[in-house]
């Protein structure tokens, strides 16, 4: 019995040698680059916006984020709710091929947001429950991420209280949604986002793209999953506030993005 | 000689047709008539349960069934138990009589019948781009001419459902069960897509209401849509009908919402008629 213990140990010694040895070979073939600080000091300074700066390479877990923990306000949370929806599927709670709705499957709604729908937002917040959902962020130490609801548009509509979302948890998100990738239902939630011309220039055609966008008139925030063609996966937080112009944060996006990959 | 046969035959046949028994509406036999015919409580979804009292010394009965109150009645079953389970594909009426070889019963049973209440009035309701005080919000009442519009805004209103626009088009429309929602003060109602007007293939005997293809949450509307049934809080199924769904011609996004319905009045079944 002993030695089938100690038999056991040096096997699981030995496998995470191997392991750790890989991660080492593939940490270096895609590390991020050492002046990213340099990089993220350069974005910041751009036109009078507060910002909020993250890269994750998936595949080695490596990251650099930069005012991690400010918070941001989002005005459609769908990057944290698409993370809490998975996490629900996964769990068999509310599973994302569930025709939600005649004709609407759950990770169809979890779309329609990401494509900027405040109503289906809020409908998926409303599926899940506000309460479930603050419990998730809660306990899973998600600080930076307050989620009231979508403001409506209607006439007379109730007043939301503005939801925020941090560059730490966003990470967290990203990480959550790559994690699942594999899944159908998750990639089609975050495909097609709503990208600018000017960031589809900047991401040319060779990458597979999961993004959320969201804008607001004085600020931009966008959250993506860029499946390259190299054995390397990025995700991308660039948060800003205060901004006069959403096209500076446009410009501060393609400035990482270069830095990441030239 | 062949004619005489045919025409002896013949005449047999229209006397046969003519016998007593086979006009429910007039039996005309000799037997005592059947008695206490009910619809059992333990009906449910398309699954109409008979029963009546005995008629002693039979040899058993037909059961006769109708759409309408003056049709044509057809012969749905011939048992001899005093139960009979008929499921149905309309709401409709029903009569039984007891059978004894060829004699019958001297009149038929009382009638019962499944039929719901048709409330035919129009009612409008509106989603949340039109002026906020357009009615959004709809109850359910049990007699014709009952059911209510309001503002599903009104806490005071406990509506069974309201109508919502989750994606801001011109006639885009949910109906939101009455329990969900930014306006969810209402009571919880399940909806489903018909696929046919006279009744609904899937439905529960659960306090908990039905699953699979019933939305306990939201349904779209279609402009082609003529139909939803809803089954309600309290175990009763309606259906609406002469849906109507169009642009609010007063405001930019706004969509009307016009429809009667009917409602059946016994808990559980999914019979309506072919409106």
């Amino acid at each position: 019995m002993t030695q089938s213990y100690i038999g056991l140990l040096i096997l699981t010694v030995l496998v995470s040698s191997i392991t750790g040895m890989e991660m080492l070979v593939s940490s270096s073939d895609a590390s991020l680059p050492g002046n990213l600080d340099e990089t993220f000091r350069e974005i910041s300074s751009l036109s009078g916006a507060e910002w909020g700066l993250g890269v994750v390479e998936f595949k080695t877990g490596e990251e650099k984020t930069f005012e991690t923990n400010s918070q941001f306000p989002i005005e459609i949370p769908h990057l944290p709710l698409t993370a809490f929806a998975i996490v629900l599927s996964n769990e068999g709670i509310i599973p994302l091929d569930d025709l939600i709705a005649r004709n609407e499957f759950f990770w169809e709604r979890l779309h329609w947001a990401q494509q900027g729908s405040h109503g289906m937002c809020q409908a998926v917040i409303w599926s899940m429950g506000e309460g479930r959902i603050n419990e998730w962020l809660d306990s899973n130490g998600y600080n930076g991420t307050v989620i009231n609801g979508v403001q409506q548009n209607y006439p007379e509509c109730p007043i939301v209280d503005t939801n925020y979302i941090s560059v730490n948890d966003a990470m967290a998100f990203l990480k959550i949604v790559y994690g699942n990738i594999d899944q159908s239902s998750v990639r089609n939630i975050g495909s097609n986002p709503p990208l600018s011309d000017f960031n589809r220039a900047t991401l040319g055609l060779d990458n597979v793209i999961y993004a959320w966008i969201d804008i607001t008139e004085n600020s931009k925030l966008m959250f993506l999953i860029i499946d390259q063609p190299v054995d390397s996966d990025l995700g991308i937080v660039v948060l800003a506030k205060n901004i006069d112009d959403p096209a500076d944060v446009d410009q501060g996006f393609r400035t990482l993005y270069e830095a990441l990959t030239d | 000689m062949k004619k005489l046969g045919l025409m002896i035959l013949l005449t047999g046949i229209v006397l046969l047709a003519g016998c007593a028994g086979d006009n429910p509406a007039n039996p005309g036999g000799t037997l005592a008539d059947v008695t206490g015919l009910t619809i059992d409580a333990t009906s449910a979804g398309q699954n109409v349960v008979l029963t009546w009292n005995a008629v002693a010394d039979v040899d058993g009965y037909y059961v006769y069934f109708r759409t309408t109150s003056t049709g044509t009645w057809d012969k749905v079953g011939d048992v001899t138990a005093t139960t009979y389970t008929h499921t149905a594909t309309s709401a409709g009426y029903y009569v039984v009589m007891a059978y004894k070889g060829s004699d019958t019963s001297a009149n038929n049973s009382n009638e019962v019948n499944t039929m719901p209440v048709d409330d035919t009035t129009t009612y409008t309701i509106y989603d949340n781009y039109s002026a906020a005080d357009e009615h959004s919000a709809f109850i359910f009442g049990k007699t014709s001419g009952s059911g209510q519009t309001g503002l599903a805004s009104n806490t005071n209103f406990v509506q069974d459902i309201y109508a919502w626009d989750l994606s801001k088009g011109d006639t885009d429309v949910w109906l939101l069960s009455g329990n969900w929602g930014t306006y969810g003060n209402g009571r919880q109602s399940y909806m489903f897509e018909p696929a046919q007007a006279g009744y609904c293939d899937v439905w529960t005997t659960s306090t908990s209401g039905p699953s699979g293809p019933w939305f306990s949450q939201s349904y779209m509307l279609y402009t082609s849509d003529a139909r939803v049934f809803v089954y309600l809080y309290d175990g009763y199924y309606a259906k609406i009908y002469n849906l109507s769904i169009s642009a609010d011609p007063n405001t930019a996004n706004g969509t009307i919402v016009s429809f009667s319905y009917e409602i059946q009045t016994i808990a559980g079944l999914t019979l309506f008629t072919s409106k």
